[in-house]
């Protein structure tokens, strides 16, 4: 590890000052499941580390009339278990349960998940599928992405010659909270991974869902999202348009099979994954399918 | 470098020591203290041979930085058992035959550790679950569950 400075800030406004006031290369460090990895073998080199874990005040999980609103430093271990999360972002919920091992859960959080920006991030196919947005925050003041511009190819990179995977923040930033809508009362979401072993497996495919009904439980409003099989998890909106407005009858949901198994194709097409992941996508949206149809007639 | 002062709980004792912040939590309570039941296996997350109790849960401490248990509370093997007795884990894991060559087993006690203080009695799959993230290259993990599972208080 090289030597670098360390501070350990009780606030995001203490933050914002040590970004002033320091010139080198700051790195912060949640809950470190990725960056202590990157940083004891030297791929990443910071002159300063800041410590987000201190700073309770981007610790939460809240819930008002309209949005589920959790706090960047939240670890996965509270929102796979929290009554919330649990009730009304099941997929989320699911994601957060599946991550690495009890220790990776109990340390990693969200925000962490986020940034790292890594293809498979569990927590991050879930919230693409629940159209999670983002509140991101610097000296400046807040700005909001949605999770999905945040990913998108075209984004423009704000910050130059970064430490991270994510063109989407800058180097005087800090990811603050993540929040999406509540679930609907006839809304339900789900989640399941594929992973090479149980424990500690960094997925290999993901898929999550968010399927609303209408009173005949028609599909009213669809999102389902892929992981592991691009750059970041994205949505489908070609296999949504296949649902919306049907029953979901085992014919539709074979359709819409095939439809994702097809963009799984044209996405990874060439790489020497790409025969057996068009395959196991299907069996694994068919298990998210089947936990919403579950959840949907209780 | 300059050097940080953090405080922290370690097995119950207040303490306090200056580290060079670029240190892993692994190597400060091995270097530091002494405590050399916290194994480096992988270094990367992935072996659970360093787990150690922080705030009550079970985590990896070669991917926690030392500075960041300023103010925390934190448990290795050392703090388990009390007056030269072994905790009940402890006299179980040796009661079932769970420890082989030993390596992972102060990962292991406390991951289960973790548990028992939430949840007093966990189901066998409660207890894979909490050891999930705990490699054992020679029980084999039959005896390991057993083990957590004897001790168990009625
Ligand atoms: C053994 C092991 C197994 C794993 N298994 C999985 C898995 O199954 N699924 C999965 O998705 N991931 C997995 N991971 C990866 C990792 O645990 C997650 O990506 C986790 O969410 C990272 O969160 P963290 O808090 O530990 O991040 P850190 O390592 O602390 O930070 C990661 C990056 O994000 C930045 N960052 C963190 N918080 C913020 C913020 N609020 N604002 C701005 N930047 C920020 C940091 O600067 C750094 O660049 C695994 C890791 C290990 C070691
Ligand atoms: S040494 Fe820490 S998990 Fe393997
Ligand atoms: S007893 Fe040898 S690694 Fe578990």
């Amino acid at each position: 590890m090289k030597e670098f400075k360390y501070y350990s800030p009780k606030s995001l406004n203490e933050i914002f000052k040590i970004f002033e006031a320091e010139k080198g290369e700051t790195c912060l460090i949640a809950g470190g499941t990725d960056v202590m990895l990157e940083i004891n073998s030297k791929k990443v080199n910071p002159d300063v580390v800041i410590n987000l874990k201190s700073i309770d005040e981007i610790n939460y999980i809240k819930e008002d009339n309209e949005f589920i609103r959790i706090g960047a430093g939240t670890t996965f271990t509270k929102l796979s278990s929290d009554a919330v999360i649990l009730n009304s972002a099941r997929a989320l919920a699911q994601a957060c349960s599946k991550v690495g091992s009890t220790q990776i859960r109990n340390l990693g959080t969200i925000g962490g998940n986020i940034v790292t920006g890594s293809a498979c991030g569990d927590s991050v196919s879930a919230l693409v599928a629940l159209d999670a947005i983002l509140v991101i925050q610097s000296p400046k003041g807040k700005r909001e992405i949605t999770l999905t511009d945040f990913y998108s190819p075209g984004q423009k990179s704000v910050c130059d010659g970064c430490y991270h995977n994510t063109p989407g923040i800058g180097k005087d930033e800090v990811l603050v909270e993540v929040y999406f809508k509540k679930a609907e009362k006839n809304e339900f979401s789900a989640f399941r991974k594929l992973g090479k072993r149980k424990a500690l497996a960094k997925s290999i495919l993901t898929v999550g869902m968010s399927i609303e009904f209408d009173d005949d439980k028609k599909v009213k409003n669809a999102r389902i999202s892929l992981g592991a099989v691009g750059k970041h998890p994205y949505r489908v909106t070609s296999a949504e348009n296949i649902i919306d407005g049907k029953k979901l009858s085992d014919e539709t949901i074979e359709d819409c099979l095939n439809e994702i198994s097809n963009i799984v194709i044209a996405n990874i097409g060439s790489r020497a994954s790409c025969p057996f992941k068009k395959e196991s996508v299907k069996g694994v949206a068919r298990e998210v399918f089947a936990s919403i149809i579950e959840q949907s007639s209780l | 470098m300059e050097k940080v002062k953090i405080s922290f709980k370690l097995n119950g004792e207040n303490v306090t020591v200056e580290t060079p912040p670029n240190k892993r939590l692994l190597d400060l309570l091995r270097e530091d203290f002494e405590l050399t039941s916290v194994k480096e296996g992988c270094g990367e997350g992935e072996c659970g041979a360093c787990t150690v109790i922080l705030n009550n849960e079970a985590v990896t401490s070669c991917t926690v930085l030392a500075p960041q248990v300023d103010n925390c509370e934190v448990v290795t093997v050392e703090g388990l058992g009390k007056d030269g007795e072994l905790d009940k884990l402890q006299e179980k894991f040796i009661e079932e035959g769970a420890v082989q060559c030993g390596y992972c087993t102060p990962g292991m006690l406390l991951s289960a550790k973790a548990l028992l203080e939430k949840n007093p009695h966990p189901s066998r799959d409660e207890i894979k679950t909490a050891i999930e993230g705990n490699l054992c290259r020679c029980t084999g993990y039959k005896k390991i569950v057993d083990a957590i599972e004897a001790s168990i208080e009625e």
